[in-house]
């Protein structure tokens, strides 16, 4: 599978937004900035079947391409609104870190994983040496963002993001064939998305606060 | 149509549209009936699996295996083992709000028709989970185990249940993220410059010898291993389980340890059922190990002096989850006796977490410090009690015991170190679970506790029989199970 040049190029700047979000959510405290991130870079990964496809565009792609747009371009931050403004108080709350140590660790996981893929016998497709900077990235973040911040709407935030970054080490291997097992994950990470947030709901009411500070009753 | 055709679908089918139909069944009563009947069809669904082959469909994509039918079978026994205690449980239980007994806080439970519903649905997955040999969609099964059992964990939505179900979402599909991860980089490790599509059915993947690219491989096996190994409850990641299962209903505890463990071990008893079939199972073994004796470390650490017996009975989950890996890292030396355990452990740790229930409802704690006079107060429940502790800590002659020989008998292949710290770990747990088990049963009980009224036989019933099982299984393995276990066990346990 070659990746057209024109093609390439969109790519390339889609993952370069991709990137720069990633770095902007790291760095952000207040929960609207995040849900904003998050639904772009959503918007942005419903476009990856399409270069997976390459010039095999097929029916069965160009629906999964609107569904991955509705569902992580729309859907999902709209849940996270939703759980949003049912929360007191709504900052996500700084980085135990701090944040600016955190976009630098986020640059440092960029490197890292820019050296990877250079180390690395890379595999058959080569739209996957594209991708798999970014995607390491990405992941990192989310796991950053989940292990860093105190506010539990931010560990979501962190949750979603590290599965943007899973989604796009898999758009390679996009296929017709394997639509149905996308949409499966896909259907999972919004159900456990929408348990998270009624979860938090719920926690929020029992707590005064989703700060997890607070969770220190279970202990050995 | 065959019944051969029929037995897959219908078995994932009912569950399914049984949680559906359960959100709109208006009474209390009626929504627990339907639930015993749902899983008493469904365990007589599994049971016919053993008689008539299910017809596979889409290749490998609903396709019962020796091992996919052993932990079918278990979790169709244990979710009817706990539907039957659901009914009194849920008939027990006050549905307004009422003073959390630990902290003193108000709280009230989550609607039933919710408990329910969840309860159903995770017989769906997990029954999706065991009968399905492709690896993409046994992680949606075991990914919507996750979702659905979190609302069964946090039905009492007090402050503990509520922190031990957002650790448990976050750690676990953080997890299970990870295992999506190593299912990517199967995928990769597995292309060529002739094959970009590769098909994710595990008979596939396995027939890939000669085309893998090693790094790629050994990196997916690792995701695979920490993604599932954290559902699991394997050390280091098992931070969750005790929260979890301490925190839960006791009918879910036995739930989440009897079946959902089982359906997280499927996972990487697949991923090694592949590295086995393409020649990395020396690299596999030796993690298997590691994670393993680490698992039994960690639970011979926290075990001894716990002071809570529903956390106590956690750790011992990581315990025998370690004792698993072990099994699977010896090999075919211990392959049938790997695979008992899976059985011995689901029986027993079920049995014993309903029973949990029936304590923590007379005493009104957790702490194993301040039960005492169970022989008095409950002499069922606590005959049953220490029964069940004596068969999960490897005491002859229940099947623990036997699977836990076969265990050691594959490890003095290798030299007398593993098996030496393997006896120690298990001495260590022994002791450390059967001191406060004495003095709970023993002794006169505190004033404060002298409530009296008898025990209801729904409570102890499913305990007896699974502990009844267990004992049978000890005593007496059929020719039958013993062949199946067998095969199951020839599918991923290395020569």
């Amino acid at each position: 599978m070659t990746v057209l040049p024109v093609a390439g190029n969109v790519l390339e700047a889609l993952l370069g937004l991709v990137i720069i979000s990633d770095f902007c959510l790291l760095g952000a405290e207040r929960s609207r900035l995040c849900i904003r991130l998050v639904a772009l870079q959503g918007v942005i990964l419903g476009f990856m079947p399409v270069f997976a496809a390459g010039d095999g565009m097929t029916p069965w792609l160009a629906v999964a391409v609107a569904v991955f747009f509705v569902v992580k371009g729309g859907m999902l931050p709209l849940l996270l609104w939703h759980t949003y403004k049912k929360l007191h108080p709504r900052a996500p709350g700084a980085s135990y870190l701090g944040n600016t140590a955190s976009v630098l660790l986020g640059l440092a996981a960029f490197a890292f994983s820019l050296w990877l893929n250079s180390r690395l016998g890379i595999a058959a497709n080569p739209l996957f040496s594209h991708i798999f900077p970014t995607a390491f990235a990405t992941i990192f973040s989310g796991l950053l963002l989940i292990t860093s911040r105190r506010m539990a709407l931010a560990q979501i935030f962190g949750y979603l993001v590290m599965e943007n970054g899973i989604y796009l080490l898999g758009a390679p291997m996009a296929q017709e064939s394997a639509v149905w097992l996308e949409f499966s994950i896909l259907m999972d990470i919004l159900v456990a998305a929408f348990v998270m947030g009624i979860a938090l709901t719920h926690i929020n009411r029992a707590f005064d606060s989703t700060d997890v500070e607070c969770f220190a009753s279970l202990r050995d | 149509m065959s019944i051969a055709s029929l037995l897959l679908p219908a078995l994932l089918l009912l569950p399914l549209c049984a949680a559906m139909l359960s959100w709109f069944v208006p009474a209390d009563q009626l929504r627990r009936a339907f639930l015993l009947v749902t899983a008493t069809v469904e365990l007589l669904l599994a049971a016919a699996c053993w008689f008539v082959e299910p017809a596979s469909l889409g290749g490998e994509l609903l396709c019962l295996d020796a091992m996919g039918r052993l932990v079918l079978s278990l979790t169709c026994v244990l979710f009817f083992a706990a539907s039957l205690y659901a009914v009194s449980y849920l008939k027990a239980e006050d549905p307004g709000a009422r003073t959390d007994f630990h902290q003193g806080l108000h709280f009230s439970n989550a609607p039933e028709a919710t408990f329910t519903g969840c309860m159903l649905l995770f017989l769906a997955a997990s029954v999706l989970a065991a009968s399905t040999r492709h690896m993409g969609l046994l992680w949606v099964g075991i990914e919507t185990t996750t979702v659905v059992s979190a609302p069964l964990i946090s039905f009492h939505r007090h402050r503990r249940s509520l922190e031990a179900t957002w650790k448990y979402l976050l750690i676990c599909s953080v997890g299970i993220g990870f295992a999506l991860i190593g299912n990517l980089l199967l995928d990769i490790a597995m292309q060529s410059e002739a094959r970009h599509v590769v098909d994710m059915s595990v008979s596939s993947l396995s027939q890939g010898s000669g085309r893998v690219h090693p790094a790629w491989f050994k990196a997916a096996f690792v995701f695979l291993l920490i993604g599932y190994g954290a559902k699991m409850g394997i050390a280091p990641m098992h931070t969750w389980l005790p929260d979890a299962h301490s925190e839960a209903p006791s009918l879910v505890s036995a739930l989440l340890s009897g079946a959902l463990l089982n359906c997280a071990f499927l996972g990487i008893f697949r991923a090694q059922e592949v590295a086995l079939s393409v020649g990395f199972a020396e690299f596999t073994s030796t993690l298997l190990l590691a994670f393993g004796f680490s698992s039994m470390l960690v639970a011979a650490l926290f075990i001894v002096n716990l002071g809570d017996f529903k956390r106590m009975l956690a750790y011992s989950s990581v315990e025998h989850m370690g004792i698993l890996l072990i099994a699977l890292g010896v090999g075919i030396a211990a392959g049938r006796g790997g695979l008992l355990h899976m059985a011995g452990h689901s029986l027993v740790k079920a049995a014993l977490f309903l029973l949990a229930g029936n304590i923590l409802a007379r005493y009104h704690t957790k702490s194993s410090h301040d039960v005492s006079g169970m022989a008095q107060s409950l002499p069922m429940t606590s005959a049953l009690w220490l029964t069940g502790i004596i068969a999960i800590t490897g005491t002859p002659p229940f099947v623990v015991f036997i699977s836990e020989f076969f265990v050691l008998q594959g490890l003095l292949n290798g030299g007398l170190l593993l098996p030496a710290a393997y006896l120690t770990l298990l001495g260590v747990i022994f002791v450390g679970m059967i001191t406060p088990t004495l003095h709970m049963c023993r002794g006169g009980m505190p004033h404060d506790r002298t409530a009296k009224g008898g025990e209801n036989l729904l409570f102890v019933l499913p305990s007896a029989c699974l502990l009844v099982s267990a004992l049978a299984l000890g005593l007496y393995l059929p020719e039958w199970l013993r062949e199946s276990l067998d095969r199951a066990a020839a599918l991923a346990f290395h020569p």
